[in-house]
């Protein structure tokens, strides 16, 4: 929540997990996000959430997020863990100016059936 | 969770809404109303039963979802933008790939523990005849040590390899 001159400026939780969403699985090595087993059941019965995998804890000006995650297999998982961090921090930051204090990442699973891009690979 | 929990969770979460139904429309239908006080007044040993039965499926379901949280916790390190949580199945599923490519080794089950700041694991090991063990065993500690240090930058403590069994593929009948 902002304050300024001509009013207040409220962001919704979930836009900003749309966002930490988008720009999660925009980094190489993210194979997918994971919505847990109730959103797993949701998504089997057609229900599909768009920021799936993301959980917000939103402050006065500042906002913690977790990103539940799997990677590909054969990337070096703390580098993409750093990039997740820095992208999403960078675009939560830029869209919606309220402060990210901490974006957590959760590895929770490696994805085998795709080959990793080669730049990846170690 | 294991698909038996799923569909035992699937099954009970049917009976829940069947009966929270059947509840919510007797007051309206004097059948259902019947059907629930001839239930009532005939409460016996299998009314008990079924209530026992009740409270072992809740049971059940809840040690799974705190088990479940507990293994969900794994390794975790903390860098500059926060932390990051490698899952205990991400990390089996890495060591399960590292050994892929061992010849002799037919089945392995993996058991991890986290010590201070290393993580310990054990392996469970089912292999085949004609290996040399102690070589193998020195292979499997090596790959998976090599491994999860350099893509998952994880400190990997001990490697303790327990041979279970010897996999026979041919069974001679004694006569």
């Amino acid at each position: 929540m902002k304050l300024d001159e001509m009013g207040q400026v409220k962001i919704a939780p979930e836009v900003i997990s749309l966002i930490a969403s988008m720009a999660a699985s925009e980094v190489s090595g993210v194979a997918d996000l994971t919505a847990g087993f109730t959103g797993d059941m949701l998504e089997k019965v057609g229900v599909k959430s768009p920021s799936k995998g993301i959980k917000v804890q939103l402050g006065e000006n500042e906002v913690l997020i977790d990103v539940y995650l799997i990677v590909e297999y054969g990337v070096v998982i703390p580098e993409v863990a750093k990039e997740v961090q820095k992208k999403v921090k960078l675009s939560v930051e830029t869209m919606t100016g309220i402060n990210v204090t901490q974006v957590n990442v959760h590895v929770q699973g490696i994805n085998f059936q795709k080959e990793p891009k080669e730049d990846m690979k170690k | 969770m294991k698909n038996f929990t799923k569909f035992f969770l699937c099954i009970y979460i049917i009976v829940v809404i069947a009966l929270a139904l059947f509840l919510a429309i007797a007051p309206f239908y004097s059948v259902a109303k019947n059907i629930l006080l001839l239930l009532v007044n005939r409460l016996d040993f299998y009314t008990s039963v079924f209530c026992f039965f009740i409270v072992v499926v809740n049971g059940i379901i809840l040690i799974n979802i705190l088990k479940r949280e507990k293994f969900r916790l794994g390794v975790s390190k903390y860098t500059s933008e926060g932390e990051l949580i490698i899952s205990n199945d991400a990390i089996k599923s890495l060591i399960l790939k590292s050994l892929k490519d061992i010849k002799g080794l037919k089945d392995v089950k993996i058991l991890l523990k986290t010590d201070k700041d290393k993580l310990n694991i054990l392996i469970k090991a089912l292999v085949y005849p004609d290996h040399n063990i102690p070589n193998l065993v020195l292979e499997v500690q090596r790959s998976v040590k090599r491994y999860l240090e350099s893509i998952a930058e994880i400190p990997v403590g001990e490697v303790k390899v327990m041979v279970d069994e010897i996999a026979s593929s041919t069974k001679f009948k004694v006569e």
